[in-house]
């Protein structure tokens, strides 16, 4: 009987801790758009817009796919000021993996030679998740009561 | 400070099938050197992307990634295949492990421009400081 109770204990414990993971890793693909389109501008990579626009993350139950695709078609103008047409030009949505819990997608074709020549999502990632690490704490405690912590 | 850079150059010249790959074409950074043409042979261009000191200042820990051209796609392939041969699981003086790195495999693409083929690695170098 006692088996039966520390498994269901467990059980929940570990269900929890898979909600709150999701949560962290997806509350860490945003952070890593967000420093991604930042080294591209300061790289000074923009020629359009398109590719900047066009990153979005994904999760378990959704993406940031309709907006990047809306906000990257209808850039229109380069950087000598003249007129480019990207309607159509994004990517399809990129599914997540099945052992994956959250990921970061360019749906510009041409960001791997961009990547390949100056790193803009990679060093994103690396210091997106170095920072990270007290912000997900944040996170694993609010999902995580601390019933310890009302006895004090 | 570890230079990465020069430990992985260093450590490069001493593999024999990287040098029977690229011969004396082994490069770091963003382009190839002006005036190098795939038809000179196959040509290595690394470029650090990333890492960070790992634990104490003796030891770091490195992205490093690999464009390997050729004149051909299967010549491309072929000399990234002796470059993966030479480094991966490799342990050598000053270099505690290299690895190609978990979750990429070498991509075929073309040069924007050019179209010369090459193939795009990434390993991982964990440099120690002796």
């Amino acid at each position: 009987m006692a088996d039966v109770e520390v498994k269901f204990y467990l059980d929940h414990v570990q269900v929890v801790v898979e909600e709150a993971t999701e949560k962290v890793l997806k509350e860490l693909a945003f952070r890593i758009q967000e420093r991604a389109q930042a080294n591209i501008r300061d790289n000074d990579q923009v020629d359009t817009g398109f590719m900047v626009n066009s990153i979005y993350p994904v999760w378990k139950d959704g993406s940031g796919y309709n907006e990047a695709q809306a906000q990257a078609e209808k850039m229109t103008t380069d950087r000598k000021g003249r007129s480019v047409d990207h309607a159509g030009d994004m990517a399809a949505e990129e599914n997540l993996p099945s052992d994956a819990a959250a990921g970061v997608v360019v749906g510009a074709s041409y960001a791997i030679y961009q990547e390949a020549v100056m790193p803009f999502l990679y060093p994103a990632a690396e210091a997106a998740a170095a920072e990270f690490g007290a912000q997900a704490e944040r996170i694993y405690r609010e999902v995580l009561p601390d019933e310890g912590a009302e006895d004090h | 400070m570890i230079d990465v850079e020069a430990e992985v150059r260093k450590l490069l010249g001493t593999l024999a099938g990287v040098t029977a790959a690229f011969g004396t074409r082994v490069y770091f950074g963003r382009s190839l050197p002006p005036g190098y043409r795939v038809e000179q042979g196959a040509a290595l261009l690394g470029m650090l992307r990333g890492g960070g000191q790992e634990y104490h200042s003796k030891l770091w820990r490195a992205s490093v990634q690999f464009r390997c051209y050729a004149a051909s796609e299967s010549a491309a392939r072929a000399a990234a295949r002796a470059l993966y041969d030479d480094l991966n699981d490799t342990q050598a003086r000053g270099m505690a492990y290299i690895r190609m790195e978990d979750g990429t495999l070498p991509t075929l693409l073309n040069e924007p421009g050019t179209n010369w083929p090459y193939v795009l690695s990434y390993f991982v170098f964990q440099a120690q400081d002796l």
